[in-house]
């Protein structure tokens, strides 16, 4: 295993009930790096980073983060460890407010002190990084917009200081400019430090900022590859949504 | 009681019928202990409580708990709920017929503390509204301020975002168990001290709770109080009107609850749009202090 | 054969045809249409309390008796009526059956309309509270069946005959014969393009609204439907036992249909009958026991009560779709789809031995 790995996840077979949706997908993460998952419709992307979080059945394969095998454990326990995940539809708590949406995430994960100065400090730390939700404060998440709703998940996540945050289309249902304002904030996170697994459909807009990149198509790994490559040879990405795989 | 209710209802998104075999449990555990075994009032209310709890964690470990791992739909658990309910009663039946205890109330004489005409309070009137009360506050405290409370909202909300923030949703679970389990002690052990004690005692407080549940919107729990005390004060003020005015007999309480049901339930259907009035209402009176 | 076999059997054909009505037409419901139906004792219980109301008031009419309705009496003259004017019985018997199932159809048709627009819990939640709450009234209103004594004296429409095993026989017949017509019409029902229809709303009610399908009136004609069946079921259950009591009509017989229903299967006529059988055979099988070798300190249906309550229980974790769930039906369509299927995996296979030769 290599050593600057944060996450591997290998030969993974994954699915709902009994039906299988993923078939022995690997992939690995490098530490510090922004890796993007591209598919198309029910390529099996969503289910990749549920399974990785144990909300989907894993039938075989393993999953190691930080060379710990995290395979067996639940969500809470992994999200102790320092992983979290940002699911693609209601990824915010609706009926409570800002604050407490970022309060129950803070004080649940990662087990260093916990008292109302530490997550003060956090506090103001997430509101630099989206000065929007400053005077949100104290209201419902269910009265923000879809933009404000979308920065609230990503301060959730942030807030509790995590190694590697696993983004499940981040972009989908918000306007071209907003998409653009997520991205880079992404990017952003990824550059203070945190692994990132991006999961996008709008492959143009998302390739630019990511390192690595892998396809996935009707639950099998198709390519991989550092995305510069990508960006050169535009038409292997197309050619691969559409079932035509060629050799990188 | 209807507090109880919601709580449960929403935590685990379960309609739980079996909640009324826990007041019967706790109801019958006072009176049998009060009357057969002479012990104070005062110390049948903790095991009363407990046994209460106890068979809340029990139902749900058993029960619940399997059932929503494999993933069954809210009919199904509805069902299992039912059935529970009615298999706990056959028990309590059976330790009734052969213990003679099918009909039975708690050696407690109640105290009149004050008399106004025909208007007679006693203490067990003020003890239970101020149980009824203290409960209601310390409930609201919970949920709304600490962290216990703030996590059990977030998972009625979001189940699986709820364990992505590190809930450690089981433990919790477990929590809402106990909390839940609390009330229908206190229920039982003041009905059992109230007026007589039968294994459908649970059920029959139990369907006016639903009722109320529904009048005030299944998952707030403001809701289900001002439910309640509608339900309460517009069916006892309606029949004394309609009994003074038309002689209506007092029999057609249960047939009144039924009109203010059904209307409940077609204003939740949406057909006559009210929701704007209500939304308004919880606003103003509940979430104050959230408002700037 | 000794008549008290004769009788037993008889008795238990009779209770079988009552529980099959109720499970058939909880099946019709829940299992082809999608309506969790938590009420099923309410519509059954009208069927009896129809006839709770009907039978003696038309018979005190007729033939003027003075007594109050409600009295010993009044009841007994009202057996001896039955057997001395069978013609008029059997017209009364008849009638009620119709009226019944008319008022059933009313009342399910009225319910249907604010209750389906609920979600299903809603739903389920709602009829249940209906039902208890109605039998809180019935119980506490004197003028339905007698409040909480209820009324007995209904005489069984066979009652003048004079041996006792040909009167038994005959009305278990005529109870088998509505069940098996249950069972006919509900199977032609349900494989019929209308049924086709509710199945399409259980399985997807947005996408049968897209096709063109109201939604709607399919619903509350399945409530409808299904609704007068039990009200029939319920005038048959007053009739065989003679008098009809509130208390009798509690939500146990709402778990009962959804018991025979898990036993047999969701959505599988034949297997609801067979689940239905399997019931009553523990039903009355109970019921004969413990004059044999079990006495117990307490009423055996408290056991009987366990015994279906963890069953039920069992049934939901581990087969919740029922015994013998639903299988695809073998229409012709679907024998010439499979052969294709078949035939075009053997082509391919012989594809590749050519290919690779």
């Amino acid at each position: 295993m290599i050593r600057d790995q944060i996450l591997h996840v290998s030969n993974l077979c994954a699915g709902y009930g009994k039906t299988v949706v993923l078939h022995d997908v690997s992939i690995s993460l490098v530490r510090d790096s922004l890796t993007l998952i591209v598919g198309p419709n029910g390529s099996g992307k969503s289910t990749l980073a549920k399974a990785i979080f144990n909300l989907a059945n894993v039938f075989a394969g393993e999953i190691i983060f930080k060379n710990i095998n995290v395979t067996k454990m639940t969500a809470e326990e992994k999200t102790a460890l320092g992983m979290q995940m940002i699911p693609q539809v209601s990824n915010v708590f609706e009926n409570l407010t800002v604050k407490e949406n970022l309060e129950i995430s803070f004080f649940n994960t990662r087990k260093t002190d916990k008292n109302k100065k530490s997550f003060e400090d956090m506090l103001e730390y997430v509101f630099q990084i989206f000065p929007n939700l400053r005077n949100r404060e104290n209201d419902k998440v269910k009265l923000l917009s879809g933009g404000e709703r979308q920065m609230v998940a990503l301060a959730r996540a942030l807030i509790t200081k995590p190694e590697l945050i696993i983004f499940d289309e981040p972009t989908a249902m918000l306007s071209p400019a907003l998409s653009n304002f997520i991205l880079n904030k992404i990017k952003e996170i990824n550059h203070s430090g945190v692994a990132v697994m991006l999961i996008e459909q709008n492959v143009k807009a998302a390739i630019g900022i990511a390192d690595y990149l892998y396809v996935l198509l009707s639950g099998k790994k198709v390519l991989e590859g550092p995305s510069e490559k990508f960006i050169k040879d535009f038409k292997i990405l197309e050619d691969a949504f559409f079932g035509k795989v060629r050799e990188v | 009681m209807a507090y109880g209710l919601t709580v449960t209802l929403s935590s685990i998104r379960i309609y739980n019928w079996a909640y009324a075999e826990y007041v019967t449990i706790s109801a019958y555990i006072t009176a049998v202990l009060s009357t057969r075994y002479l012990v104070n009032i005062w110390l049948c209310f903790p095991i009363a409580i407990t046994s209460a709890v106890v068979m809340s964690i029990l139902v749900d470990e058993l029960v619940y708990k399997p059932l929503s791992a494999r993933g069954s739909t809210i009919i199904q658990i509805m069902l299992a709920s039912i059935a529970t309910g009615l298999l706990i009663r056959y028990f309590i039946y059976i330790f009734a017929s052969i213990n003679n205890v099918v009909i039975i109330k708690a050696a407690y004489a109640s105290r009149t503390i004050f008399t106004y005409n025909t208007l007679v309070i006693t203490d067990l009137d003020v003890a239970t509204i101020l149980v009824t009360l203290s409960m209601m506050i310390i409930f609201h405290f919970i949920l709304s301020k600490t962290l216990l409370g703030k996590q059990i909202r977030a998972m009625w909300d979001n189940f699986e975002l709820a364990r992505l923030s590190g809930v450690k949703v089981f433990r919790v679970r477990r929590f809402v168990c106990i909390l839940v389990g609390i009330p229908a002690g206190i229920i039982g052990s003041l009905w059992s001290i109230y007026s007589t004690v039968t294994p459908t005692t649970g059920w029959i407080l139990l369907l006016p709770a639903f009722a109320a549940v529904i009048v005030g919107g299944l998952v707030s729990i403001p809701g289900a109080v001002v439910g309640g005390y509608l339900l309460g004060l517009g069916e006892n003020l309606i029949m004394a009107i309609a009994y003074r005015l038309f002689n209506i007999s007092l029999a057609y309480k249960p047939l009144l609850m039924l009109l203010i049901m059904l209307l409940a339930l077609f204003v939740r259907a949406e057909i006559i749009p009210i929701r704007f009035f209500t939304s308004s209402i919880h606003k103003s009176i509940f979430r104050r202090s959230g408002c700037k | 054969m000794s008549s008290e076999l004769i009788t037993l059997l008889s008795t238990t054909l009779t209770f079988f045809s009552i529980y099959v009505i109720l499970s058939l037409s909880l099946n019709l419901e829940y299992g082809f249409t999608g309506i969790p139906n938590f009420g099923k004792v309410f519509f059954f219980s009208l069927g009896a309390y129809v006839t709770g109301t009907f039978v003696p008031r038309v018979m005190h009419f007729l033939f003027q008796i003075d007594e109050p309705i409600c009295s010993a009496t009044a009841s007994t003259k009202r057996i001896v009526l039955g057997i001395q004017e069978p013609a008029a019985l059997m017209m009364i018997f008849i009638m009620s059956l119709i009226l019944s199932g008319i008022i059933g159809a009313v009342v399910g048709y009225i319910l249907s309309y604010p209750s389906l627009k609920l979600r299903g819990d809603y739903l389920a939640i709602s009829l249940l509270i209906v039902a208890e709450l109605c039998r809180v009234f019935v119980r506490t209103e004197p003028s339905i069946v007698c409040g909480t004594n209820g009324i007995g004296g209904l005489p069984n429409p066979f009652i003048w005959i004079e041996d006792a095993i040909t009167k038994e026989v005959s009305y278990s017949t005529l109870s088998a014969t509505i069940a098996f017509l249950t069972y006919f019409f509900i199977q032609r029902i349900v494989n019929s393009p209308y049924g086709r229809v509710l199945k399409s709303i259980r399985d997807d009610e947005l996408a049968s609204q897209l096709l063109g399908k109201d939604v709607k009136k399919f619903k509350s004609e399945v409530l409808m439907f299904a609704s007068s069946l039990s009200a029939i079921a319920g005038c048959l259950y007053a009739f065989f036992i003679g008098f009809v009591y509130p208390d009798d009509f509690i939500i146990v017989w709402t778990m009962y249909a959804w018991l025979m229903l898990l036993l047999g299967g969701v959505g599988n006529n034949r297997g609801v009958v067979l689940g239905s059988l399997v019931m009553v055979m523990i039903d009355r099988g109970l019921r004969r026991i413990p004059s044999f070798w079990l006495s117990l300190p307490f009423d055996i249906s408290y056991l009987r009560g366990i015994i279906f309550m963890v069953l039920l229980l069992v049934i939901i974790m581990y087969r919740p779709r029922g015994i013998f769930p639903e299988k695809p039906l073998e229409t012709p369509a679907k024998k010439v789809f499979e052969t294709f299927i078949r035939n075009s995996l053997k082509f391919k296979k012989n594809n590749l031995i050519n290919s690779s030769e």
